[in-house]
């Protein structure tokens, strides 16, 4: 009975905050809505339905099931929409087209979360090769697919990740392939634009994840061989900050005592927070350069003329806005939420694709099929070119070798199974604080 | 009719490319001097671009102090032998468009450089394919004289302004802190879910600033109104059912370990996983803060002040501090133990939500885990004040921020939260109560 009552009164208490919860969710879902609905509108096709999630009787060898990896909690949340809808666009495009094989595609969805959360991703690995599926599309985290690599390695499954730029996992095992360049490209092409616009005391501002060292590094190597000199947050001088940090006046302090030229912000969401430190010390927006991983629209964060002038790059060309308008059509209605960032949106799309084609063209979606024929049809093969799922699967079934070239923009696998040549686009923030494309440079 | 309705954007969009293209070259670069064939291949373009079919080479001269170095000659020579030679603008700049890929020169004259400025290599040579971006840097010695770029911000500076973070960090730190301290005192618990009662003052905050609308004071009034009402149903129905069940300190502490995960999750599921801010102007700097800062600083100073006053010379708080010393004595002696707990309850969680509020403000945005992340510094700040005692909390407070925000000073910045927990341990080796806590009475 006493055990009784105190269920009730547990009960009544999470009532209690499941009605703040529901409080903070109708206020917060009606801005959000707004941005994407006016978008939506603009797609002129209908969005295509989700493909269906892979039940156990689905086996690998007949039917084409795409395991997703990616974050959908943590600190890189913010960019497990445009992925996790550049793939599902392709999986439905796959399916209309007429499937894999023939037999219409499966997935199943996990969360990769971060690396302050290992456990998830670790749980979400274990699932999907539990479920023996064909490929794994993920993690967007270069720490993350370290985390959990080798047992994807060990099951002898393809591991195709949309987003992972650090250097050293070229060619880390035969099943791991992406659809990224590596961080050299890019870091290759921001040193040189730091350059070109003068700057050459450069301080970084870089959280001690694989992913900000290993950029930090490259842009060093080419800020030095340029003649330039990286003055604060520089590889060895221990200025990298956690990446949970949260109070960032000491640190832009630290950065301006060193009297830089330019700030590069090498760091994901806590950008949010160093920009408004940066510009409270009377830092000159202009003079500042975001990385891939904090290329985001600040309109709602910032008031009007916070950014402008500051640049950015990061790899892929442009995502067209048809291609936007397509994920946002398709997320809006398989998911019901709008996609703010496209980050890597096209290449999980492109990625997603080429393991499609990879199983057509080898005749089953084994991993070790998928694995032998990814390279052939992104190109290495010198085939006939073609833009769809839809197109080069006609080729496909003609006999044809193919190359696909797809909206990310990547080339042929090289022998590492990176991308050959990668485009890194340029970007300026205008008085909005939204970023307007420059020019695309390639790696 | 018609064809001066085809006629009409053509002209515009021939206005338009010649208008970019005038303000791409820049007034300040002058003459070309080019003996190129019919198809001069390298043009002057300053804010070059690079592109499918250019290149592009960029730069700025500066000398050793940073100031552009105006109206120096600098040549590039193609591969068919042709030099363009462009004249450095205003701001130093200069750039060319290469229209062949293929090996370039380039060359300063070092005789157009003003007096007293050398160049040790004017010249270099390099590859540029298309759609590259490659900066010419060169490294100019000695100074144009007049103005040099003075070091504005020394050491003493920069630990002038870093004691000024870590001193409101302190404050922040230990408005947030205070209801940690009270609960513990009051009850014995040490409250893990604290950090989401900082965190839940926050995103209140930004719900009703940002997503509702209201006023940013109003704002602050009613997210602590809520946040104090959660105080007042926790211990109405989880911690006093709890009490009476006669659970042992640890086991609640683990019901707090649960309820601060839980929570937590409920925030990103509403939120999202991105950085939220409560206001989105941006102050500059006065004196080494933002007047933000400065009044919230005085908030702070004023709460913890008056709750200190409270708890020493009114009746309530004598009965707190009575519950606190010895609680089967304070019942004996006719205070109502419960009353005084929930009282403690309600104004703890109130504060904390105060303190996260402020703490978004400040520190320019709250997410799903800032809590989480300043935990750890709360609970260092209160042990190390002496648990369980207001002025302690704040005394604790003011240690951890100092510590945190001077640290990077001689350490590296990795260390910052490490160094405060290490004074933590040291002092608590010594005084093992804390600095203004009280020995453990026996009997």
């Amino acid at each position: 009975m006493a055990l009784q009552k105190w269920r009730g009164r547990l009960a009544v208490g999470a009532l209690s905050a499941g009605a703040i919860a529901l409080l903070i969710a109708g206020c917060s879902s009606t801005p959000s809505s707004t941005p994407s609905d006016k978008s939506s509108g603009s797609t002129s096709t209908a969005a295509l339905p989700k493909s269906k999630t892979c039940t156990s009787s689905d086996d690998y060898a007949k039917t084409f099931k795409l395991g997703t990896f990616l974050p959908l909690t943590g600190s890189l949340a913010y960019l497990g929409p445009a992925a996790v809808s550049g793939s599902g666009q392709a999986l439905s495009e796959i399916d209309k087209a007429g499937g894999v094989n023939g037999v219409p595609t499966c997935v199943i969805s996990t969360d990769s979360s971060d690396t302050d959360n290992p456990t998830i991703g670790d749980a979400s690995i274990k699932q999907l090769l539990q479920a023996k599926v064909s490929a794994v599309l993920g993690a967007e985290s270069s720490s993350v697919t370290k985390n959990v690599m080798d047992q994807v390695f060990a099951a002898e499954t393809v591991m195709l990740s949309p987003a992972n730029t650090a250097d050293d996992l070229s060619g880390v095992s035969k099943w791991y392939f992406r659809t990224a360049p590596p961080n050299a490209i890019e870091a290759n092409a921001l040193g040189n634009l730091i350059l070109g616009d003068g700057y050459t005391k450069v301080a970084v501002l870089v959280f001690n994840d694989a992913y900000g060292t290993n950029l930090r590094d490259g842009i060093q190597k080419v800020v030095e061989s340029g003649g330039g000199k990286v003055v604060y947050g520089a590889s060895g001088a221990g200025q990298d900050f956690p990446s949970t940090e949260t109070s960032f006046g000491s640190i832009v302090s630290a950065a301006l005592a060193t009297n830089p030229d330019a700030i590069v912000i090498d760091a994901f969401d806590q950008t949010k927070a160093i920009i408004p430190a940066l510009a409270s010390a009377g830092w000159d927006m202009k003079k500042s350069y975001l990385i891939d991983g904090n290329l985001a629209d600040f309109s709602k964060d910032f008031d009007p003329g916070t950014m402008t002038g500051a640049q950015a790059t990061a790899q892929g060309v442009n995502p067209n806005d048809k291609f936007k308008a397509t994920l946002r059509g398709w997320y809006k209605k398989n998911a019901g939420k709008s996609v703010d960032d496209f980050g890597y949106g096209a290449e999980a799309y492109d990625g997603t694709i080429l393991m499609a084609l990879a199983a057509q063209k080898g005749g089953s979606s084994d991993p070790a099929t998928i694995q032998k024929n990814l390279a052939a049809v992104s190109g290495t093969t010198n085939g006939t070119k073609c833009k769809t799922y839809a197109a080069c699967l006609a080729l496909v079934k003609g006999g044809k070798e193919i190359q696909y070239t797809g909206p990310s923009g990547v080339g042929p696998f090289n022998d590492k199974q990176d991308p050959s040549t990668g485009y890194i686009s340029v970007y300026k923030y205008g008085n909005n604080n939204n970023y307007t494309w420059q020019s695309s440079v390639k790696g | 009719m018609r064809s001066r309705r085809t006629l009409r954007p053509a002209l515009l969009l021939f206005g338009l490319v010649l208008a970019g293209a005038l303000s791409l070259l820049g007034v300040e670069t002058a003459t070309a001097v080019t003996t190129a064939g019919p198809a001069a291949t390298t043009t002057i373009e300053v804010n070059c671009l690079p592109g499918p079919t250019n290149g592009c080479i960029r730069g700025t001269l500066r000398d050793a102090a940073g100031a552009a170095v105006a109206k120096a000659k600098i040549g590039v020579t193609g591969p068919d032998g042709t030099t363009v030679t462009a004249t450095t603008n205003k701001a130093g700049q200069f750039g060319f468009s290469l229209e062949t890929a293929g090996s370039y020169t380039v060359k300063l004259d070092t005789s157009t450089l003003p007096r007293g400025l050398k160049v040790a290599e004017p010249q270099f040579s390099a590859e540029i394919p298309f759609q590259s971006l490659r900066a010419a840097v060169f490294r100019v010695t000695g100074s144009q004289g007049g103005d040099t770029a003075a070091a504005t911000s020394g050491l003493g500076a920069r630990v002038f302004q870093q004691a000024a973070s870590g001193l409101r960090l302190g404050l922040l730190l230990a408005l947030a802190s205070i209801g940690l301290s009270l609960v513990y005192g009051t009850t014995g618990l040490a409250n893990f879910a604290h950090a989401e009662q900082v965190t839940l003052g926050g995103i209140l905050a930004y719900v009703f600033t940002r997503l509702v609308g209201v006023p940013l004071l109003g704002a602050i009034a009613i997210a602590v109104a809520i946040c104090a009402l959660t105080g007042w149903l926790q211990d109405r129905f989880i911690w006093a059912p709890l009490r009476r069940k006669g659970l042992g300190v640890s086991q609640l502490m683990i019901v707090t370990i649960g309820l601060s995960l839980a929570l937590e999750y409920v925030f990103q599921y509403f939120i999202g996983g991105g950085t939220v801010q409560i206001t989105t102007s941006i102050q500059r700097n006065v004196g080494p803060l933002t007047i933000p800062s400065y009044i919230s600083m005085a908030i702070a100073v004023v709460v913890l002040v008056v709750v200190g006053c409270v708890l020493l010379f009114t009746r309530i708080g004598k009965a707190t501090r009575a519950v606190s010393d010895n609680r089967a004595l304070a019942a004996a002696s006719g205070i109502d133990v419960d009353r005084i707990i929930r009282l403690v309850w309600i104004a703890g969680t109130g504060l904390a939500g105060l303190g996260g509020i402020l703490y978004a403000i400040v520190q320019n945005g709250i997410k799903w885990d800032t809590g989480l992340q300043i935990l750890l510094m709360m609970f260092a700040a209160v042990t190390l004040g002496g648990l369980g005692t207001a002025f302690g909390a704040l005394l604790g407070s003011l240690i951890i921020g100092l510590v945190v925000e001077l640290s990077n000073l001689i350490l590296p910045s990795d260390l910052k939260y490490a160094t405060a927990l290490f004074i933590l341990i040291v002092i608590l080796v010594f005084r093992p109560q804390g600095i203004l806590g009280r020995r453990s009475r026996v009997g």
